[in-house]
């Protein structure tokens, strides 16, 4: 197979860690730390938002705050998958 | 015509391309094994939304061969495949989620490389056979911009690369004139509409058209596409 799964996860948890240092959250040890963790350090740093289009501020906000969040998401669950798949595969 | 999903399926009824002719359970099939198979590693898409697309857990939608999803999933494919046989590529960069298109499009292109992503994996999965190493790179490398130079081709999934839109700027970078680069899932499940200049997305497409070095144009069908062409 020529997918790299070894490479693939090296790369998810680097960008990973890049990530959360944006949001201030000093990760020594990924697997402890959950996405409500990351959804939470997200809301402190960019600050809670909503989808209002009324209010231009406000969706600036929402628009800082989704694209992190989002790709937290993203890359906290192929953490999840790709680490899972190392430790059991 | 009572709405705009009749239209998707009256199109693709309409339409004779590779993308429309998949068996559509077989699929949806093969998206619920891998449903099963990432539960196992103890997280869930239908609990944990992993991005834009998948907070409508799209995977999920398309393990139902008669879903509305299909039907617009099955649009975009057949988008991708016009745009390529137009284009006549010869060589494509695929960087995307979606492993059937992946599939599809080795029919169609006669060199395609692959990003590293778990969605390769699914690819070969669903194949039933590997790539070789030649034809798989890194993300490390993409991120740099360390690739090959003579793409006519590039295929990005924007919420691959929304984390860095760099990425993009450093692939187009080692792109010669003439050479095309296709944004997919532009419009996030329609909230680049509704949000406008507040999207996450719009800033960044926004300079693409100010650029002096591309022709660049939106086509807000299926899930959105931005074509950027070399000058």
């Amino acid at each position: 197979m020529a997918y790299n799964l070894q490479g693939d996860f090296e790369y998810v948890q680097n960008t990973l860690l890049t990530l959360a240092s944006v949001v201030g959250i000093d990760i020594n040890d990924l697997s402890s730390i959950t996405l409500n963790d990351l959804m939470e350090a997200c809301s402190n740093t960019f600050g809670q938002a909503e989808h209002n289009q009324d209010s231009p501020i406000a969706m600036s906000q929402y628009a800082q705050l989704r694209r992190y969040q989002s790709s937290f998401r993203r890359f906290w669950y192929m953490y999840t998958v790709l680490n899972w798949r190392i430790n059991n595969v | 015509m009572s709405n705009n999903y009749e239209l998707f399926q009256l199109t693709n009824m309409l339409s004779h391309t590779l993308s429309s002719e998949i068996d559509q359970s077989s699929i949806a099939n093969n998206n619920f094994n891998i449903l099963q198979d990432e539960m196992q590693t103890g997280v869930d898409r239908s609990r944990n939304a992993i991005g834009y697309s998948v907070q409508l857990n799209w995977l999920e939608q398309i393990s139902n061969p008669s879903s509305s999803a299909m039907d617009i999933e099955i649009l975009s494919r057949s988008m991708i495949e016009i745009i390529l046989r137009i284009k006549n590529s010869s060589k494509l960069l695929f960087l995307g989620m979606n492993y059937v298109l992946g599939a599809t499009v080795k029919d169609i292109v006669s060199t395609v490389h692959y990003a590293n992503i778990l969605n390769l994996k699914y690819m070969e999965d669903y194949l039933g056979t590997s790539l070789n190493e030649s034809e798989v790179i890194s993300m490390q490398r993409l991120e740099i911009g360390d690739i090959d130079e003579d793409y006519d081709t590039v295929f990005l999934d924007t919420e691959l690369v929304s984390h860095d839109f760099g990425i993009v700027d450093n692939i187009w970078a080692k792109l010669s004139s003439g050479s095309l680069l296709i944004l997919n899932t532009v419009n996030d499940f329609g909230f680049l509409y509704s949000s406008k200049n507040q999207h996450p997305y719009f800033e960044y497409l926004m300079r693409l058209t100010e650029d002096t070095d591309k022709y660049v144009f939106h086509i807000p069908v299926a899930t959105g596409f931005t074509l950027v062409v070399k000058k």
